[in-house]
């Protein structure tokens, strides 16, 4: 134990009067600092835009309820009235969005939530035709990825680790020191040990650092989340583990200091650039992405079909699927319309299921091989956290048809039935719930 | 006296082990980054061009109909795989790849491939220019960071010095030996990849083909003896080869993990581009109000109303001889036109200054310079991406165009909307959508920054080795 | 032949070499000696322009060491004294490389013959250099002088390290290489082979040569009595 504490204490100073090492460390410390700062702004952006977007809802639904309460004898007032009550211009015209809010830790690992859409505005119109929007984003930014904090865990970490570890014991063979060790009455494995223990708590206590700074400074509340902040510990740490086995490793075949550091350079390379570039193209030739065009083709055609024929084209296949809306009107146009929507959305769902069978099985695919690169199944890991990866959106999107589901249950009965829609039921209309978890 | 000098550099570099396992290992990258990439290429051009084929078959044969309704069944835009494009993926897989043309609206374009996937993709694609721009400088190093120390610590750079041979010629001799070592290791990937190319058929949509493939082979060439003549620099500048090696793998780290990053990311926050519900919010409110917002839509139909009428010199739409609907149509059309154009211009003037600062940056880091060109060579750039969606929207207004002055001119009143029809003919008269690459000559306007800064390291580093080489320490 | 007046190297306020002047004529063996840091080393190394001079004139062959660093290497030949060479190269062929430098270019039985002649084994030749002991690779470079048939040689310590066989041989090829007229400026710890091998020797100490003398004028004991004396 005295001896333990006696080489942490004489690595402690060779450390800090290492210049090069000091620098490193700064710069691992700016480049946490600066991701921190930037994962911030990102969600901040995306957390103004939801703002906005709230407020937007609840200015129409007020102006909805001002136009049902004002004065209709004049008669700009009533034709607004009128819109009001009528089911489906009032569909049309509400429009609620369905929110994906960033959760509290995805500022950390943003994840794939620059890419995917964090908002959808819905109607009970055709759900699939509304999802045929894509966010404004330059693809540049999309290409060379975000700067967040599970950037500098997962690429930059190894690297220092790399640094720190690849000429332990070959330095001092090197420098001549190594005879002069082992002639002293303890084992050079022992010794070796100590200096690779004394890194490695160096090398977790500045995760922990970063981890914590990342907390404090996106004002992540610990108590609420004291679940996800070790989990997100664990993850960098066996992240970390697994770097320091490796070099160990290498270190262990004792070879020169300029081989030690190209073979975990070269490893390096491996794990976190070739091996996923490779994987990824495999995934891509056992299940290429769905050719999703086929959906915009079904809309277009089916919406000329329905425009193209008589009425009654629409409602032989929906009155059959929906004997309860069936009245024998088939002449309305927004029973018309509606009932296109609904048949149309039902086949896009079809399409849309065999698009989904296929991410399906690329994920599983990519679940399968994942450990071939540590990297990447770490990234998973942190982006599973934050709530920000592939998985997370595939159930936001569930959600978002859930609730469509259910403007769709309140609109429908209402247009088919001829039911206008009243006052009291403006506070009815289906608003899209995050059940967000709080932000402190 | 060079012949003596590079045959001893090629022998004692193959028979390194270290070089032989690193260069190998390139090596079957390279070939297998080649052959992948040309098969991942191959299979989404085949698709998108049979896509495109049978969207024109719909078009041509959707039997007939009044032509406004031709026009709100729309048309759709396939991106085409650019035949350069599978040595270098750029943006395509952060890009959408086809857009829905229809009537009165501007759609996005959609279904970008990284969408559909898990987080592998933003670990990069295994293309010819990810290992040329990441794996290539590293194996450089490797190569040549002791190219010096090693001749200094063994007595040999003395040895070579009391030979009569000059500083500045060693170091010149060393970095023309390794730049043939390193042709060596990349040309049979370019060999390979220059026979699939040239073997394809049709490379109608690709102007100045060889042109481009031999700017964007002499740009990598350019690119690799910069990191030679640095690692060259540094290495005679270094006492020791473990000097020389750590200092080269912190310019690598810097180079190509850390800088395209935080310059990518500063950038985005420096220019700030709207959400899209903003941009349509911009648009609604524009095209209802009036660009300068004084100028209703209502209004503008009225002034257009008496306008005509005033022209054909009656009263009331019903005595036009033309259709006014038609007429009405196209320039409410033209209108949003303006708007649009107006608004996107401004959103990629955002990007375009964003993707400046990475430009601009390539003068500190010549990974950003490279990646700039070759996407711009391989066409899988951002200026690409706007050429795409430009020649799709003006497809879309030809389009629109068409239909609107077939009615406007051939619907005479009084006939039912449902009674007026056209055809085939009226149909093949809209020529297939077809996107013609950018020339040479725009690609490389549109790059001068990347290219300058590929010059500018280029010069710089041979004139700091004429300049600076007779004071490297020899003992 | 070799030619130094008043050469001074200063790095700081620490005088390496100090006035240092010095003539070799064709035929002479001059042995430097002197403590580790006395400034041997560096002598050398002004020679070769390896480092430039502070103060002081150098030339080979009358001609001006700094003004033409090439063309007085043309004349002369050089030893390091811990001597690498590329371990993956064989003996052969470092030695076909550095006189390919030196602008010579031998058919492979004269090469074979000059290493032979410098007294390397041949089934050696063609061993690479990593395997060989560190005699083997001086007697590589000694081929390299010779081949470079130079008029002028500068040895830097190039004994230190050998056994006394290859010590032995080497001193009979500096004495073959005094027959033909070569001047040679050796650096050296022994005083025997100083003695032994050298016409002249010069004993330096902090940067100056406080001592010149022909061999012929001392014998062994008085030398290192000489040599000590200086040293304290």
């Amino acid at each position: 134990m005295k001896k333990l504490l006696l080489i942490y204490k004489f690595e402690w100073k060779n450390l800090i009067a290492n210049r090069i090492m000091v620098l490193i460390f700064l710069l691992l410390i700016l480049s946490g600092l600066y991701s921190i700062y930037y994962g911030q702004t990102e969600i901040k952006k995306q957390t103004t835009h939801i703002g906005y977007l709230k407020q937007q809802e609840k200015v129409r639904l007020d102006t909805i309820l001002y136009r049902m309460k004002a004065d209709t004898s004049f008669k700009a007032n009533k034709a607004a009235f009128q819109r009001a009550q009528n089911p489906a211009q009032l569909n049309r015209f509400v429009k609620a969005y369905a929110i994906n809010p960033p959760s509290p830790m995805a500022s950390l690992s943003l994840g794939q939530r620059d890419l995917q859409p964090y908002y959808v505005r819905l109607d009970a119109t055709g759900f699939h035709q509304q999802m045929n929007t894509s966010e404004i984003k330059n693809p540049l930014k999309l290409f060379t990825g975000n700067f967040d904090l599970a950037f500098v865990f997962i690429y930059l970490f190894p690297l220092v680790i790399i640094l720190l570890t690849y000429d332990i014991y070959s330095a001092e063979k090197e420098q001549g020191t190594l005879p002069l060790l082992a002639s002293q009455p303890l084992k050079v494995s022992q010794v070796m040990w100590i200096k690779v223990s004394f890194r490695l708590l160096t090398i977790l206590g500045l995760g922990l650092l970063l981890t914590l700074l990342g907390v404090v400074l996106n004002g992540i509340s610990i108590a609420h989340n004291l679940g996800k902040i070790s989990q997100w510990m664990a993850i960098i740490s066996a992240y970390t583990l697994f770097w320091f086995a490796l070099m160990y490793g290498i270190m262990a075949l004792r070879k020169s200091s300029a081989f030690n550091a190209i073979t975990g350079l070269g490893a390096y390379l491996m794990f976190t650039l070739v091996f996923p570039a490779l994987l990824n193209i495999f995934i891509n030739i056992q299940a290429p992405p769905p050719a999703k065009n086929e959906m915009t083709n079904l809309i277009r055609t089916r919406s000329s079909k329905q425009w193209g024929n008589p009425k009654s084209w629409v409602f032989k296949d929906f009155y059959l699927k929906y004997p309860q809306y069936n009245d024998g009107d088939t002449l309305n146009f927004y029973k018309w319309l509606y009932a296109g929507y609904t048949i149309t959305d039902e086949k896009a769902q079809e399409v849309n299921g065999q698009f989904h069978r296929q991410i399906q099985k690329r994920e599983a695919l990519g679940k399968q091989w994942l450990w071939i690169t540590p990297a990447v199944l770490a990234q998973e890991k942190l982006n599973q956290v934050a709530q920000t990866g592939h998985r997370a959106q595939q159930q936001y999107l569930q959600k978002a048809q859930a609730f469509h589901a259910q403007l769709r249950d309140f609109y429908y009965p209402r247009i088919f039935k001829n039911k206008k829609v009243t006052i009291e039921e403006v506070n009815k209309i289906p608003r899209y719930s995050t059940q967000e978890v709080k932000r402190n | 006296m060079f012949k003596y000098f590079f045959i001893k550099e090629l022998k004692e570099t193959l028979r390194d082990a270290r070089f032989q396992v690193m260069g190998g290992l390139v090596f079957i990258l390279l070939i297998t980054a080649t052959l992948v990439g040309y098969r991942g290429f191959d299979q989404l051009q085949q698709m998108r061009k049979q896509a495109q084929q049978q969207v024109r078959q719909e078009w041509v044969g959707q039997g007939n109909k009044h032509p406004h309704s031709a026009a709100h069944y729309g048309h759709m835009a396939f991106k085409p795989k650019p035949t350069l494009s599978f040595m270098d993926f750029g943006l395509d897989s952060f890009t959408g790849m086809v857009v829905y043309m229809e009537a009165h609206k501007q759609n996005d374009i959609l279904y970008s491939q990284a969408q559909d996937s898990t987080s592998l993709i933003r670990f990069g694609e295994m293309t010819i220019a990810f290992v040329l721009q990441m794996l290539m400088p590293l194996l450089i190093i490797f190569l040549v960071f002791a190219s010096i120390t090693r001749e200094r610590e063994g007595g040999t750079l003395k040895m070579m010095v009391s030979q009569g041979v000059s500083t500045r010629k060693i170091l010149l001799y060393k970095i023309s030996s390794y730049s043939f070592i390193t042709l060596l290791l990349f040309l049979p990937a370019f060999l390979i990849a220059s026979t699939l190319l040239f073997r394809q058929s049709h490379t109608a949509l690709q102007t100045h083909l060889t042109g481009k493939f031999f700017t964007l082979l002499s740009a990598y060439w350019a690119y690799f003896m910069i990191f030679i003549v640095l690692s060259v620099l540094i290495s005679a500048f270094s006492k020791t080869s473990r000097m020389a090696l750590v200092q080269l793998l912190g310019v690598w780290i810097f180079f190509c993990i850390l800088m395209p990053k935080a310059t990518a990311n500063i950038a985005d926050n420096l220019y700030t581009a709207p959400a899209k519900y903003e941009f349509d919010d911009v648009i609604k409110k524009k095209v209802e109000a009036g660009i300068d917002g004084h100028n209703p839509s209502d209004k503008r139909f009225e002034a257009l109303k008496q306008q005509t009428l005033k022209k054909y010199g009656v009263d009331s739409i019903a005595k036009l001889p033309i259709n006014f609907s038609g007429l009405a149509m196209q320039v409410g059309e033209e209108y949003t036109d303006q708007v649009y154009d107006q608004e996107f211009k401004k959103v990629q003037q955002v990007f375009k200054s964003q993707n400046r600062v990475s430009e601009v940056a390539g003068l500190i880091n010549p990974l950003l310079a490279i990646r700039q060109v070759s996407m711009g060579l391989a066409g899988t750039d951002y200026h690409h991406h706007v050429k795409f969606a430009t020649e799709a929207e003006n497809y879309r207004r030809k389009m629109v165009k068409m239909a609107n002055n077939d009615m406007m001119v051939n619907h005479k009143p009084g006939i039912a909307y449902k009674d007026y029809k056209v055809g085939r003919g009226f149909w093949e008269s809209l020529p297939p959508f077809q996107y013609k690459m950018a020339s040479l000559n725009e690609i490389v306007q549109q790059n001068l920054w990347g290219i300058a800064a590929l010059l500018v390291w280029f010069l710089g580093g041979f004139a700091l080795i004429l300049y600076r080489s007779s004071s490297i320490s020899i003992v | 032949m070799l030619e130094a007046k008043d050469l001074t190297k200063t790095y700081g306020n620490k005088v390496a070499v100090d006035r240092l002047n010095l003539t070799i004529q064709p035929g002479d063996i001059f042995c430097l000696l002197g403590a580790n840091g006395a400034g041997k080393t560096t002598t050398i190394n002004l020679f070769l322009n390896f480092i430039t001079p502070t103060e002081g004139q150098i030339s080979i062959k009358g001609i001006d060491v700094v003004a033409n660093p090439l063309e007085t290497k043309k004349h002369l030949a050089y030893i390091p004294e811990n001597l690498m060479l590329y371990p993956n190269l064989n003996g052969l062929e470092n030695l076909e490389y550095f006189s390919g430098l030196a602008g010579k270019s031998f058919s492979r039985d004269a090469l074979v013959n000059f290493l032979l002649e410098a007294g390397l084994q041949e089934d050696a030749h063609k061993k690479r250099v990593s395997k060989y002991s560190k005699g083997m690779r001086q007697k590589v470079g000694i081929a390299i002088a010779l081949a470079k048939n130079a008029e002028v040689l500068l040895l830097d310590e190039p004994t230190s390290g050998l056994d006394p066989k290859a010590s032995n041989e080497f001193a009979a090829l500096l004495q073959k290489l005094k027959q033909q007229q070569v001047a040679t400026l050796m650096a050296t710890h022994d005083l025997f082979r100083a003695k032994e091998t050298g016409t002249h020797i010069g004993i330096m100490k902090e940067g100056q040569l406080v001592e010149q003398l022909t061999t012929q004028e001392i014998d062994h004991s008085d030398l290192e009595k000489l040599y000590l004396q200086h040293m304290n």
